[in-house]
């Protein structure tokens, strides 16, 4: 295939790429007896990047074939590096959802809290994506 | 030079990626007094695993128990992450829960 | 001899069944929990192809008939599939408290 076709293909798959992923989700209990509720969204993300799948898309696009050689290489050399289940892209942080709970109980001023719903996302372009954990909710007024 | 500088970046990237699967927040029906003065815990149980050879996750029931010891008059609110740190040809899954234990 | 030793130690390890944990869910836990119940439901597929998640239904049908007038609590899903080569077998494991309102 020629190298500038392969590049279109390359940018079309970037392009289309740029998408939103649902992973998980998870909806509680919703209590409407005790009073007015108020939402609130809490949202922590982190950026997300797969260096393997970059290294592909360099060696699919590089011009020279021992460059395209050297870059499968890179590819699998950090794709056995990085071994194990993914959910979305790799981070570099495994801690920036750490703070969910403590922000949850001090969003509601009532101190009362329902309907929490938990979502895993992800938003994608290419082997690049922004990981997101939100935690959407009501306080009861 | 090119070919050492490609090594160290390779070398860089494929340092403790990771990632969260999960993360989820429950709350039961709350008071305030309980949101108010209750003990946040913090459990991480985690399992090492070579070349995706597993054979149980025993570590979640490990949690579990724990955070039934640590809150002995139950929980108002939970959150349970479920990650992932990789590394080369192993990797090890953690659970983390954090719980707003009731007070006595 | 080798060659062989380790291709059969290969499928050995291989259908003893590696275990992927896919989600674990807790809700409140109660202060009672003298009346622990448990249950767990499973469905088995090749090659990962399903055609039904009933099994979930199945595993929150026996948790309810454990508990038939009391208030199921607590309640601790694991979420897990073990692959033997081609055949997965999906599973939830749930435990919980029943207590009598």
């Amino acid at each position: 295939m020629p190298i500038k076709l392969q590049s279109i293909l390359g940018l079309s798959f970037l392009l289309l790429g740029g998408c939103s992923q649902l992973h998980h989700v998870h909806i509680g209990d919703i209590d409407q007896s005790q009073g007015r509720l108020t939402p609130f969204t809490i949202e922590v993300n982190e950026l997300g990047f797969d260096a393997a799948k970059a290294a592909e898309i360099g060696a699919g696009v590089a011009k020279s074939a021992s460059t395209s050689e050297d870059l499968e290489f890179v590819a699998l050399i950090l794709a056995i590096s990085n071994f194990g289940p993914k959910t979305g892209n790799p981070v570099y942080n495994d801690a920036y959802a750490d703070q969910v709970l403590s922000e949850v109980i001090k969003v509601c001023p009532s101190k009362k809290i329902t309907g929490l719903t938990s979502v895993r996302e992800a938003t994608n372009v290419g082997p690049v994506s922004g990981e997101v954990v939100r935690i959407k909710g009501y306080c009861i007024n | 030079m090119k070919k050492l500088f490609s090594l160290l970046m390779v070398v860089m990237l494929s340092a403790c990626t990771s990632s969260i699967h999960m993360s989820q927040v429950d709350v039961g029906t709350n008071s305030q007094q309980e949101l108010a003065s209750g003990k946040v815990i913090n459990i991480e149980k985690s399992q090492k695993i070579f070349l995706g050879f597993v054979y149980d996750s025993n570590y979640v029931d490990q949690a579990y128990k724990q955070l039934l010891q640590q809150c002995p008059n139950g929980t108002s609110m939970i959150n349970v992450e479920y990650l992932t740190n990789h590394g080369f040809l192993s990797w090890t899954d953690k659970i983390r829960i954090k719980a707003l234990c009731k007070p006595a | 001899m080798l060659k062989n030793t380790i291709l059969f130690s290969l499928l050995a390890l291989s259908l003893s069944g590696c275990v992927g944990l896919n989600t674990v869910s807790m809700t409140q836990i109660p202060a009672e929990r003298e009346n622990k119940i448990t249950t767990a439901a499973s469905s088995w597929n090749f090659i990962g192809i399903n055609f039904s998640n009933a099994f979930v239904d199945e595993a929150i049908d026996n948790l309810k008939a454990q508990c038939p007038t009391g208030k199921i609590e607590g309640v601790y899903t694991k979420h897990q599939t073990t692959g033997y080569l081609l055949v997965f077998k999906r599973e939830v494991i749930v435990s919980a408290y029943c207590n009598e309102v």
